[in-house]
């Protein structure tokens, strides 16, 4: 059941060790902070982990967090981008299997033809976030998928305005670059995306 | 009304075809740009194509939740915590401490670290000290009795001097202080017995080469280091091993040559 509290009042009630709490904070960001790492690594079970990480952190180390400095959404995103960065670079010489599950869910029975269309455009802009840089990457992730504010993606980045406004401006352009008509996109190994990483 | 130029579209165009400029003084003269310039105006295009593919791309993810067994986890571990405490108040004493104290306290902690390791630096100096007490000269006495005489008389008796340039591959932790050098005749030791008394209360396994090679020397010199390994280990050596006290790690001693590799293994009860 969600309830209209703040963030500050929820967080109290969390210390003071009220579940509901907690599993509140949880059920409104725990999705999205899974997202995030999912679209950052591609992977699920690093979107599994890194979140579990992100809220056990939030449990072990609520004194951590100062609202003075920032929204508690950015400083989940801080450190689920903290993770994610480890993650990648923990696991740079390991190739996954491919998890064709998640295409189950472009698929509809409506029209086949428009649904493979849009189902490929999806998957190769897809791939295109997956094979930038990561510094690009987190910025595009941020604010064109998870739609956030530059001021708030600069929290959970921990750099400056300015800095997200370039990296999304050249991210975009990138973008645009590899899915460009007549451009065979390429796929993102695994290899690719730590290339992308380095 | 000023007429923007190229350049300055580059700048918005991203942030218009992506929805972040809504204010009509930049909107209407960057449209109004686009129309009359072909190449602006297709970039535009490109723009808002990527825009549409992720806004696409986002919606579908939009489906994509958390697998329900992580609330799970994620609460119990919220409960256990609770119960523990650890959820604490808001400030916790230790942060309520002031800089000046945590930079003594660091002092402190530096001062004691170097003090320690000065005490450490000597302790090589008593070591060859004892080595040198340990000076054996090369026997064929059978591993049995050589270890025996390393556990009862570890001052030995001779006086040939042991210097190994490298450091001991060690294995495990090591749990007690490294042994005098022992002499082994044998550099193959056969599984004769399975069992030796080496002390009142120790009872150990015969040498076990874990080596093995066809060119194999006699070894003159070597230390015994005890260490620490899990009982798995034992099935590796051909014995038999404990399953249900399989989570309980097993002491072992490891011969180690001169040249810094373990060459025999027992393991001690």
């Amino acid at each position: 059941m969600q309830t209209t509290l703040s963030d500050d009042e929820l967080l109290r009630l969390m210390r003071a060790g009220d579940e509901r709490a907690f599993l509140e904070l949880y059920q409104g960001r725990g999705s999205a902070i899974y997202r995030f790492a999912l679209r950052m690594s591609g992977s699920e079970a690093i979107a599994e982990d890194v979140t579990q990480d992100v809220f056990m952190t939030l449990i072990n180390d609520l004194v951590r967090f100062d609202s003075a400095r920032g929204s508690l959404t950015s400083y989940l995103f801080g450190i689920a981008r903290n993770q994610v960065l480890r993650r990648i670079e923990k696991d740079r010489f390991l190739t996954p299997i491919v998890d064709d599950q998640s295409d189950d869910n472009l698929v509809s029975l409506t029209d086949p033809l428009s649904d493979l269309t849009r189902r490929e455009t999806i998957e190769s802009v897809r791939q295109a976030v997956l094979a930038l840089p990561v510094h690009y990457r987190e910025v595009v992730v941020l604010c064109d998928l998870h739609e956030m504010s530059y001021v708030d993606a600069a929290e959970a980045l921990g750099c400056a305005l300015g800095t997200v406004r370039s990296r999304l401006h050249r991210a975009r352009a990138l973008l645009v670059e590899k899915l460009r008509p007549g451009r065979r996109s390429e796929a993102p190994t695994r290899a690719g995306v730590i290339r992308s990483f380095v | 009304m000023s007429f923007m130029k190229c350049l300055e579209f580059e700048l918005i165009v991203s942030d218009l075809a992506h929805g972040r400029v809504t204010a009509d003084v930049e909107r209407q003269p960057a449209m109004t740009h686009a129309s009359g310039c072909h190449e602006c105006a297709a970039r535009l295009a490109d723009e808002q194509r990527l825009s549409v593919g992720l806004k696409a791309l986002a919606r579908v993810e939009e489906k994509r939740n958390v697998p329900p067994g992580i609330e799970a986890a994620l609460l119990a571990s919220f409960r256990k915590n609770a119960l523990k405490g650890t959820v604490l108040p808001v400030k916790s004493y230790w942060s309520r401490m002031p800089r000046w104290a945590w930079a003594a306290a660091a002092a402190v902690l530096l001062a004691l670290g170097i003090l320690a390791a000065g005490t450490f630096r000597q302790e090589p100096i008593n070591d060859r000290n004892a080595n040198e007490k340990a000076r054996v000269e090369p026997t064929s006495v059978p591993a049995k009795i050589i270890v025996d005489q390393s556990h009862k008389n570890p001052g030995g008796g001779n006086n040939q001097k042991v210097r190994s340039n490298r450091k001991p591959k060690r294995t495990g932790q090591v749990l007690a202080q490294r042994k005098p050098v022992v002499p082994i005749s044998d550099r193959v030791l056969i599984k004769e017995e399975m069992t030796l008394y080496i002390g009142e209360q120790e009872i150990a396994t015969d040498f076990i080469p874990v080596i093995f090679s066809a060119d194999a020397q006699p070894m003159e010199r070597g230390q015994l280091i005890r260490v620490q390994m899990p009982r798995s280990a034992m099935l590796k050596f051909g014995l038999p091993m404990n399953f249900e006290r399989a989570n309980v790690p097993v002491k072992a001693d490891l011969l180690i040559g001169e040249d810094g590799l373990a060459q025999a293994i027992r393991f001690v009860r």
